[in-house]
């Protein structure tokens, strides 16, 4: 490229400049900044000796989250989970949006999306708190219905069987309606002469939505898509750990969760951003992979 | 209108279907939490789920209205919600906007480094470390600041800008404009379901300020509503930590009540926002 | 690439440069605690006294339970401001995000005057590094303090000739046993006095309709498993099939629970039986610590651990709004195979500390105010609020004014500090029969008391690994009780445990408690 091209872009691109500085100040100052509490990960951090003089231990605390008996337990649990978020939850808004965007009598459109977008202000303690009284072994409403019907009761909460899909319905119920304003967003953007050209050409409601509306919001998901990769070892700390008992401890335990027991209840910061490291390092390579993948395939990508 | 075809009503009639059915199983264990705050402790004990109480109470909403922390706290989050969502959208569509451009030097490298933060953070001790050297301790723009950008939203504006079609950048170049002039009256204003939506996720992230108002803020009437909230489910949350102390009981309908006050606002402002994302924008009048 | 890698590098730079910023202030804290001169008090006599001309600004922290603490303004907080010429800061931080809390503001050292700490571990820890001002020294100064706090509690997760901190009391049996007195009169029965007429009682709970709904939904008794993996709940059962609570002495030596491999398989046995019989609550995994309580109060649960203070104000109100005849009496622990009784026997380990930097009228005006809450007055004050605005008084007797709901004026006593005193929550205008009947709750469980003599002493290994090595142990014991695993497992659970960690666990705290005691 001709330096005098890139000088001519860089004297354009001033005022340009000028509106990123406010947001790149940030990112170098709160988010940058403090990324060198990272270091602590390879020591033993002491809050009175601070990250200059706690001592340094290398690898330890990696070594010892790979060697813990329990390490491939958890990578099978989270990868196990993140998939099901993948494949169950992450469409569910897209459908949702595309149906909505079906449905042409307005006040019955607004309804269901005012109330599908509400169980998003719902803390997972509520939640997950309505789920038990649903579900419950001894008096949920499911099983009081099994009992009434001559069944036998189900542990919908303790059973290892019931937990990922519960846990992907609870996913499902809470966030698709939340999820579905941003592809609702970009489903309003669609220049309206297509969904036109579309019937003139003879295509009917269901052609129309799958050749005009869905490609519509594909760049939309091929960006949330690559960024939910990097939040594959993200499963939902709050929503795993209050769902989580004794009795499905073998399917529910992930590192989040785990970490919570060995390093933040008991203020150990260095295992935690170790774990947390390594986490976001999986993170990273499958961004990556995601990112030139869909390179390839003429999207636009993430970065 | 048009008669439809055959297979265009049964289309229509399983997407209406589909909708009512999944409404309805958002709705009903929603409207649970709804009754439980109009009912007694005695019912919720007894009876397990339900959607009508059988004796009706407003002894909840007295309560809470009462309280002297809730009231506080609810003008506390109104605060912080209304000054920290205009930081949030003046910066992230500002740098949004600068970033779409695909002949910016330096483009790519900038966006590889947002993206690099939503997976590596440095965590709370550092960052609190950081707002303490700024002398930003206690202040409100301790939470404005420290959660001024969210990479995601930034990520995705930045997604919405771009689809653009350049012809706009261009007329209005020849037009003389300048890029300020550009961004405020042209793109902004044509951006309208973007802002809207962006606007709505920054509401309901300051609204939802929990830890970073904790930590960062040691005068607790200062403290937002989502700590009070946090303070009558505590006990629902996680006994352990609290085995020690001797609570008051509130009981579910109390605490069904904190839930539903504090989700009320963002029901409310729901439909303003709705309106800008449901007309869609005619960008195909700017090409035409 | 490169300017990225400036760029990084710089900010690298930077990192290191504020991570200094952190550390400094920070080496100060650390020769207060080796050195010990500037946190430790000048010795009582040589002071001179504070006659509270000077207003001090404080600032305390207290961990909360549900509804918060005071506003500013409140009456409670001008009350003190006023009587001690102190400008009063709380900081209410909620339960489960305390810890959180004190990590972040350990990492800038910037302690409130006063605040709690509820971990041992980290009282443990802080303690050597200078964080706590020792008030051995000056203690004596404060009568109604040392008066009534016990020399054991004082001394209590302290070294030697130490007091670090000040205890917060709990009343010992603050769960006590329990059961539906109408259920057993409505189905003919006995008061159980062992754990086989235990079980015959609760399993009458559960098949013979004791709610007279024709249905079969009540079950005998109930537990929960906290997050730290322990099973919570039944420790009247644990006690009688002869299990330590946590730790138990043998020839000076402590031993854990979970080398009780015998007595955990008695247990787990009957247990087992309970679940499969449908007379042990079938979600008792689920469960959240209160709720075999709630189960109580909501007519579904017969037999449960309850706190005597609120089975009046509370529970029989909202479970008589369902079942109006129903009757919550207290239970003795039925006895086990070998005649143990055993009940719920709490030992305090949270701790209220003093910033080791504070000034020397800072330290005495804190210590007075504490003083004050332990005092006659204070004391009352503390539990019952001001006279004329949360209650008041007619000639012999005194009335609750609305005030009290609304104020919570009682909250410094339930979440700060307090008497050692079992009645801390019976209040002025309570009637006397009704004290009387709470009081005796305590004193009939007295004779089954049932001590953790390792209570507060966190090995370096425990709290580790602690969580996670008793968490694995009762999923086993879980296993077993759901017949999904033989008794037998127990025994490979105790040795997993072992090899896991718990033989140093063993070690190390056999190690502190020689130390300490």
């Amino acid at each position: 490229m001709p330096s005098s091209d890139i000088r001519g872009r860089l004297r354009r691109g001033l005022p340009l400049y000028a509106l990123i500085l406010p947001g790149a100040l940030y990112f170098l100052l709160f988010r940058y900044l403090p990324m060198g509490g990272i270091a602590i990960a390879f020591q033993n951090y002491d809050p009175f000796e601070g990250f200059l003089h706690s001592p340094w231990v290398g690898l330890e605390h990696f070594r010892r989250l790979f060697g813990d008996s329990d390490f491939w337990l958890l990578l099978r649990n989270t990868l196990f989970l993140s998939m099901l978020n993948l494949f169950v939850f992450f469409p569910a808004p897209i459908l949702l949006a595309l149906l909505l965007n079906e449905a042409r009598i307005r006040l019955f459109r607004r309804a269901v999306q005012t109330v599908t977008y509400l169980p998003h202000f719902l803390s997972w303690v509520v939640v997950v708190g309505i789920s038990v009284l649903l579900f419950s072994t001894q008096d949920g409403a499911i099983n009081e219905w099994l009992v009434s019907h001559g069944k036998e009761r189900i542990g919908l909460l303790t059973d290892p069987a019931y937990f990922r899909p519960l846990y992907v319905l609870l996913n499902v119920w809470k966030e698709s309606g939340w999820s579905a304003i941003i592809f609702l967003a970009a489903l309003a953007s669609v220049d309206p002469t297509l969904y036109e050209a579309a019937v003139m050409d003879g295509a009917n409601r269901w052609k129309s939505m799958l050749h005009v509306s869905l490609p519509a919001l594909r760049g939309v998901i091929v960006v949330l898509f690559i960024l939910r990769l990097g939040q594959t070892m993200e499963t939902g700390f709050e929503q795993v750990l209050l769902m989580q008992n004794t009795m499905n401890l073998d399917v529910s335990d992930v590192f989040d969760t785990y970490v919570y027991r060995n390093g933040i209840l008991i203020g150990e910061y260095s295992y935690t951003t170790a774990v947390g490291l390594f986490k976001s390092a999986i993170g990273l390579v499958l961004i990556v992979a995601a990112n030139t993948w869909a390179k390839r395939k003429g999207e636009e990508g993430v970065y | 209108m048009k008669r439809l075809s055959i297979s265009d009503r049964l289309f229509v009639w399983i997407v209406y279907a589909i909708l009512t059915i999944s409404t309805l199983a958002v709705a009903l264990p929603f409207l649970y939490v709804v009754m439980v705050s109009f009912s007694t402790k005695a019912e919720v004990l007894s009876r397990g789920f339900f959607l009508l109480p059988k004796t009706w109470s407003l002894d909840a909403y007295q309560y809470l209205f009462r309280e002297k922390n809730f009231l506080l706290s609810f003008r506390n989050s109104l605060w912080i919600t209304l000054v920290g969502t205009v930081v949030n959208i003046a910066l992230t569509s500002m740098m949004a906007y600068g970033l779409s451009k695909p002949w910016i030097v330096g483009r790519r490298a900038l966006n590889i480094l947002v993206l690099f933060t939503m997976l590596f953070n440095g965590g709370i001790i550092p960052t609190y470390l950081v707002v303490n050297t700024f002398g930003l301790l206690n202040s409100y723009w301790a939470i404005w600041l420290t959660a001024a950008i969210a990479p995601f939203n930034l990520i995705v504006m930045r997604g919405f800008f771009q689809s653009f079609p350049p012809e706009l950048e261009e007329a209005s170049r020849i037009d003389g404009c300048s890029e300020f002039y550009l961004f405020r009256k042209i793109v902004l204003p044509l951006s309208t379901p973007a802002i809207a939506t962006f606007t709505l996720f920054y509401l309901v992230q300051n609204w939802n300020t929990y830890f970073n108002a904790l930590i960062y803020l040691n005068d607790s009437t200062k403290w937002p509503l989502q700590v009070f909230l946090r303070q009558m489910l505590i006990e629902a949350a996680d006994s352990s930590m609290t085995l020690e102390i001797e609570g008051f009981e509130f009981g579910p309908p109390v605490k069904m009540a904190t839930v539903v006050a504090t989700a009320l606002p963002l029901l409310l402002i729901y439909p303003f926002f709705q309106k800008h994302f449901n007309q869609g924008m005619m960008l195909g009048s700017v090409k035409g | 690439m490169k300017k990225i890698g400036m760029l990084l590098a710089s900010v690298l730079i930077m990192g290191t440069a504020l991570a200094g910023c952190g550390s400094d202030g920070n080496s100060n804290s650390g020769s207060a605690g080796s050195g010990s001169t500037g946190g430790s008090p000048a010795a009582s006599g040589s002071a001179a006294k504070d006659d509270h001309s000077k207003k001090l600004s404080l600032t305390m922290m207290v961990s909360t339970a549900a509804g918060g603490g005071w506003t500013d303004d409140h009456p409670m907080v001008k009350y003190l401001n006023d009587k001690f010429n102190v400008d009063l800061k709380f900081q209410w931080v909620p339960g489960d995000s305390y810890n959180e809390k004190l990590n972040v503001l350990a990492a800038s050292n910037d302690f409130p005057d006063v605040f709690q700490i509820w971990d041992a571990s980290t009282y443990s820890k802080w303690m050597k590094k200078g964080v706590f001002l020792d008030l051995k020294p000056i203690l004596s100064d404060y009568p109604n303090i040392v008066n009534n706090v016990t020399d054991e509690a004082l001394a209590m997760m302290n070294p030697k000739d130490k007091v670090y901190g000040l205890p917060m009391y709990a009343p010992a049996f603050r769960s006590n046993l329990s059961i539906r007195q109408d259920w057993l009169d409505k189905l003919g029965l006995k008061t159980p006095e062992t754990v086989d007429e235990f079980y015959q009682v609760a399993k009458a709970f559960t098949t013979e309709d004791p709610d007279g709904n024709g249905k079969q939904d009540t079950i005998g008794f109930s537990m929960s498993i906290s997050t730290a993996g322990e099973i919570i709940g039944i420790d009247y059962l644990k006690g009688a099939f002869g299990l330590a609570n946590a730790w138990k002495l043998e020839d000076g030596k402590l031993v854990p629970q979970q080398t009780q491999t015998e007595e955990w398989k008695a247990l787990a046995t009957y247990l087992r039986q309970a679940y499969a019989d449908g007379v042990l609550d079938k979600d008792f995994a689920v469960n959240k610590e209160r709720d075999p309580w709630n189960k109580l109060e909501g007519n579904t649960n017969g037999i449960a651990e309850v706190n005597p203070n609120e089975v009046y104000k509370q529970s029989l109100p909202v479970l008589q709004k369902l079942a109006p005849e129903a009757d919550i009496v207290q239970l003795a622990p039925p006895a086990g195979p070998t005649g143990i009784r055993a009940a719920n026997t709490i030992t305090s380990t949270t701790k209220i500390v003093l910033n080791a930097k504070l000034s020397e009228e800072k330290q005495q005006r804190i210590l007075e105010i504490i003083d004050y809450m332990f005092s006659d007055e204070g004391y009352l004050w503390s539990k019952n609020g001001i006279e004329g605005i949360h209650y008041e008084k007619n000639g012999d007797t005194y009335e609750k004014l609305d005030a009290f709901d609304s104020d919570r004026p009682q909250i410094l006593s339930t979440w700060f500090i307090r008497r050692f005193d079992p009645s801390i929550q019976i209040r002025l205008w309570d009637e006397q029969e009704y004290a009387d009947k709470v009081m005796a709750w305590f004193e009939n469980t007295e004779p089954y008391r049932w001590t953790n003599p390792a209570a507060g002493l966190i090995s370096e290994t425990y709290s580790k690994s602690g969580i996670q090595l008793d968490q694995k142990f009762t999923a086993a014991i879980v296993k077993v009780i759901t017949g999904s695993e033989p008794v037998e497992s127990i025994d490979a659970a105790s040795k997993a445990w072992l090899a896991g960690g718990g033989d140093k666990i063993i070690e190390e705290t056999n190690a502190l408690y020689a130390e300490l005691n």
